[in-house]
């Protein structure tokens, strides 16, 4: 990946993950503070509710303790327990008490009164015609009630066919003495209605409360059905609450919906309190929470992604600008500079760049410098040696040439003195004559040599194709007394056409053949020879099954006037080879041998291919 | 994720095992239990029938089988003989048992009020039993006791009163020749009021007269030596009258399985009726008191049903109450 999209990917992520990082904790901060004041929210409710109902209750029995101190209540009270039942004063005595107390149920303090003989805990006097006579010796209330102010918590009471709860308080004489236990239901809508009764603008919130036996004792708002004492209610919070806990929970309500629940442990009333609100509407600001925070995260975002782009741009900018600079640099634009706006790495590494350029730009000046320098002098060395070398062919072409002159004169001469004189003189006089004789004829031949030498440069003939077998054929011609008398047999593989001068050709092959000829060892000579095409060259080669030599002579061979043996052992100049390699390097091409005393030689010689 | 992908296959194997072994513990071999109603099939056993129907005695590992009683029916035999494992009987047959050495004793009630009540018409303005002098009370033989120790709780003797021995015809009480009729709140009471009758209810419960109805009871063996089926068999009960409780509604149909040619309508509302009695927002359904306990066993003795003290704390057991309460 290209550095700008790396760089920017890796800024964007950086990025992403830091605002995703930040806004989890924004996030999780808001709504842990969003649950904290929602749990305390409801834990105040929870509290004031208590406290509502604990105050209800105590108003409730204080009621029924004034009204049990009421010296009018006393009086009718001492009249009616202790008078006959059915005499007219007790009869006097019920209805007044009656009278007494009737204001505080049209007053809607309780639903009903009642009076109850302490002995046998029968009511004697009620609001409620239908309760008199009854008995309530077996109730909490009544059992209480004779000791002291007492309110016995909800049960249901088959008289009022619902929930009840009941004030008591002792009816006494002004000297202590029991007289009887005023009992007065209480009215549970007062209660239900505490419970109910709402504070804020939540939807959700509700509060209720559960009896031992998980049945709703005030009507839970959320619920329309009748549920007092009729329905259950088994979540975990109140399951908890029952067992005798305080605390809050998020779990699901009476309704299955997930919500944060205070629950309270009313143990003086043996009631659960439960103040519950949904989740869903105690967290919705934090849903505009983190709407809003990724809507910020959002934005934030996309500011960042622009300015990693930027930033990688601005990062990446002078390094393409570096990078185009050196290519077009490497290009050969060498008067090229990189701009040095920046003052931090990259401008240095621009102005080292422009450093190392200017630097360079000097090097390849001086190196060019130099090779001009080197070429003119080269030059001036080749035309020099061109001349000397010029000069020494004309020199050995002339002197060869113009020493024939006085040479064929000597030998002419010596051989008239020969023809004239022969035995004719004493013996010594033959053989000095003789001894000029083949001087002479040595010197001819060495002349003609280093002639045809100097000849193969200068009095070159110029290239043409030239078909290589009519060469040799040629060649093997004139060598034809020899190789009839040495009994050698010459073979070839199929031969080219090459672009060679032709009778310098000849020649080659006639001194190649002739030296393996005249090298031969015992055996009669097996001369072959072989062409292989190498490239963009004809590589010819002499095979021979001649003395051979050592490894070391292979390049002395083919100086002039270089020789192995002695004249006697075998005759010629040393001239021969020196000839072929010059005919060789004229045509361009090389010449070499490899050999193996005793096993033959392989000259090899390569003409290229012109064509 | 790819470890989720990886983890995919070991949680189904994982879950497929869970529920398999589930499988394996739901479908373990359930103890065979029977219990013998104290009458035939109706609302007035709703709590085993939710307890049944809703798997709560199969989550005890118990397989319910309920042999209905009658007025012809012994209800303490057949748990004295290992018929039946478990009874539902009122609590005043208890006491007599008691004292007459049969080893059984209550475990829990259902009825902690007396669904037992004396139904008046409303327009005959006899709305206490102090009302009832002078008056024809109609009462079942049993009944008599209880009928003469209300009166004799508020002060009026037999002489007072007459006394009449029940019919299930209903139309001498219609016709105002009876006055007063001995009623359960879940049975007359309410064929009364469906007959379009407004009735004034006493309930004996008001005056002093704390009796028990179909109260479960075992023997003291199987107590003695299972004492876990007790308390599976009470707790799976209790739990099926907690719901009966919670939703009255869906007992009527619940009865048509034990009994196809039951109202389920008027079953339901039975069960309704008789809310107040099973729940009466004291204490916990099923729970019991020593006091009534102690109360029964008085009147019993006062009204000559017992000719002797009975140690009638030997007739009850709070332990499984207690043990599934927690208290």
């Amino acid at each position: 990946m290209k550095l700008t999209p790396r760089l920017t990917l890796i800024f964007v992520l950086y990025a992403a993950a830091l605002l995703a990082g930040v806004g989890l904790l924004a996030y999780n901060s808001g709504r842990e503070s969003l649950r904290s004041a929602v749990i305390s929210e409801l834990q105040a409710t929870a509290i004031e509710k208590q406290a509502a109902l604990d105050a209800w209750v105590e108003d409730k029995q204080a009621g029924i303790t004034r009204l049990a101190a009421d010296p009018a209540t006393i009086e009718s009270a001492a009249v009616l327990l202790t008078a006959s039942p059915d005499s007219p004063e007790a009869r006097d005595a019920h209805d007044r008490l009656l009278v007494e107390i009737r204001p505080r149920v049209l007053g809607g303090e309780f639903l009903d009164l009642m009076i109850i003989d302490p002995q046998a805990g029968q009511v004697i006097a009620a609001t409620n015609p239908g309760e008199e006579g009854k008995f309530k010796e077996d109730r909490p209330f009544f059992i209480n009630g004779k000791i002291g102010p007492y309110v016995q918590n909800l049960y249901y009471s088959v008289a009022l066919q619902g929930p009840a709860m009941t004030a008591a308080a002792p009816l006494r004489t002004p000297d202590g003495r029991l007289l009887g236990v005023l009992a007065g239901r209480l009215d549970l809508a007062e209660m239900n209605a505490i419970i109910n009764r709402r504070t804020g603008l939540r939807q959700t919130d509700d509060a209720y409360l559960v009896n031992t036996s998980s049945l709703f004792v005030t009507q839970p708002r959320l619920i329309t059905d009748p549920a007092v004492l009729q329905r259950g209610v088994h979540t975990e919070a109140v399951n908890r609450c029952l067992a005798g806990n305080s605390g809050v929970i998020e779990v699901e309500d009476y309704r299955n919906v997930p919500a944060i629940v205070v629950y309270r442990w009313l143990s003086e009333r043996e009631l659960c309190l439960v103040v519950k609100m949904d989740q869903s509407e105690a967290f919705v600001p934090t849903r505009a929470f983190g709407g809003t925070i990724a809507a910020i995260g959002a934005l934030a975002l996309l500011v960042a992604a622009a300015l990693a782009v930027a930033l990688a741009r601005s990062l990446t900018r002078p390094i393409l600008a570096l990078q185009a600079g050196a290519a077009r640099f490497g290009q050969g634009e060498f008067a090229l500079r990189l701009p040095e706006t920046s003052r931090d790495e990259l401008g240095e590494l621009a102005h080292e760049f422009n450093a190392m350029a200017t630097a360079l730009a000097q090097k390849e000046a001086q190196l060019r410098a130099y090779a001009a320098e080197l070429e003119q002098r080269v030059q001036e060395r080749t035309a020099e040696l061109r001349q000397s070398n010029a000069e020494l062919e004309q020199f050995a072409y002339v002197a060869s040439h113009d020493l024939q002159e006085p040479l064929r004169a000597v030998a002419g001469t010596v051989q008239l003195l020969q023809q004239r004189y022969q035995g004719k003189l004493d013996a010594r006089a033959d053989e000095f004559i003789a001894h000029a004789i083949d001087g002479a004829t040595r010197m001819q031949t060495l002349i003609n040599d280093l002639l045809t030498y100097s000849r193969v440069g200068t009095r070159g003939k110029p290239f043409e194709p030239t078909d290589v077998s009519t060469t040799l054929k040629d060649a093997l011609a004139n060598l034809a007394v020899a190789i009839r008398e040495s009994g050698a047999v010459v073979t070839h593989d199929a031969l080219p056409t090459v672009t060679a001068e032709r009778t310098q050709l000849i020649q080659l092959f006639q001194n190649l053949v002739g030296n393996a000829l005249k090298f031969r060892s015992e055996r009669p000579p097996e001369i072959h020879i072989g062409v292989e095409r190498q490239d963009s060259e004809w590589v010819f080669s002499v095979r021979d099954n001649g003395i051979g030599m050592e490894a070391q002579y292979c390049e002395r061979i083919f100086g002039v006037f270089q020789r192995l043996h002695t004249r006697r052992e075998y005759p010629g100049t040393g001239i021969g080879l020196a000839i072929c390699k010059k005919i060789v390097e004229r045509h361009g091409g090389r010449i070499w041998v490899t050999s193996e005393p005793g096993r033959g030689s392989t000259f090899y010689f390569s003409i290229p291919d012109r064509r | 994720m790819r470890i989720h992908k990886r983890l995919l296959p070991i949680l189904w194997i994982v879950g497929i095992l869970l529920i398999s072994v589930g499988c394996r513990s739901t479908a373990a071999p359930l103890t065979s239990v029977t219990v013998q109603l104290s009458w035939t099939h109706q609302a007035q056993f709703a709590g085993f029938y939710a307890a049944d129907q809703n798997g709560y005695y199969a989550e005890e590992g118990l397989a319910l089988a309920f042999l209905p009683g009658g007025p012809q029916v012994d209800v303490l035999a057949p748990v004295l003989n290992g018929v039946a494992q478990f009874g539902s009987v009122n609590a005043d047959a208890l006491i007599p048992a008691q004292a007459d050495g049969k080893p059984l004793r209550a475990i829990a009630t259902v009825y902690r009020r007396d669904p037992f009540v004396y139904i008046t018409l409303a327009d005959s303005g006899i709305t206490r039993p102090q009302d009832f002098v002078g008056k024809t009370v109609q009462t079942g033989l049993r009944g008599i006791p209880r009928l003469r120790a209300l009166m004799a709780r508020i002060g009026i003797g037999p002489d007072r009163y007459t006394v009449v021995e029940s019919t299930p015809d209903l139309a001498p009480f219609y016709s105002g020749q009876v006055h007063v009729r001995s009623a359960f709140l879940t049975n007359e009471v309410l064929t009364t009021q469906a007959a379009g009758y407004k009735l004034n209810i006493i309930y004996p419960d008001d005056y002093g007269i704390h009796f028990y109805a179909d109260t479960l009871f075992t023997t003291d063996d199987l107590i003695a030596r299972n004492p876990d089926l007790v308390r599976r068999f009470v707790r799976a009960t209790l739990k099926g009258w907690t719901y009966a409780v919670e939703n009255p509604t869906a007992i009527g149909p619940m009865i048509v399985k034990y009994k196809p040619d039951a109202d389920a309508e008027l079953e339901s509302e039975k069960m309704t009726a008789s809310l107040p009695l099973v729940n009466t927002g004291e204490d916990f359904i099923g729970w019991m008191k020593p006091e009534v306990w102690a109360g029964m066993e008085q009147t019993l003795r006062e009204q000559g049903v017992l000719t002797q003290t009975v140690d009638v704390t030997q007739a009850y057991t709070m332990q499984f109450l207690e043990e599934i309460y927690g208290k």
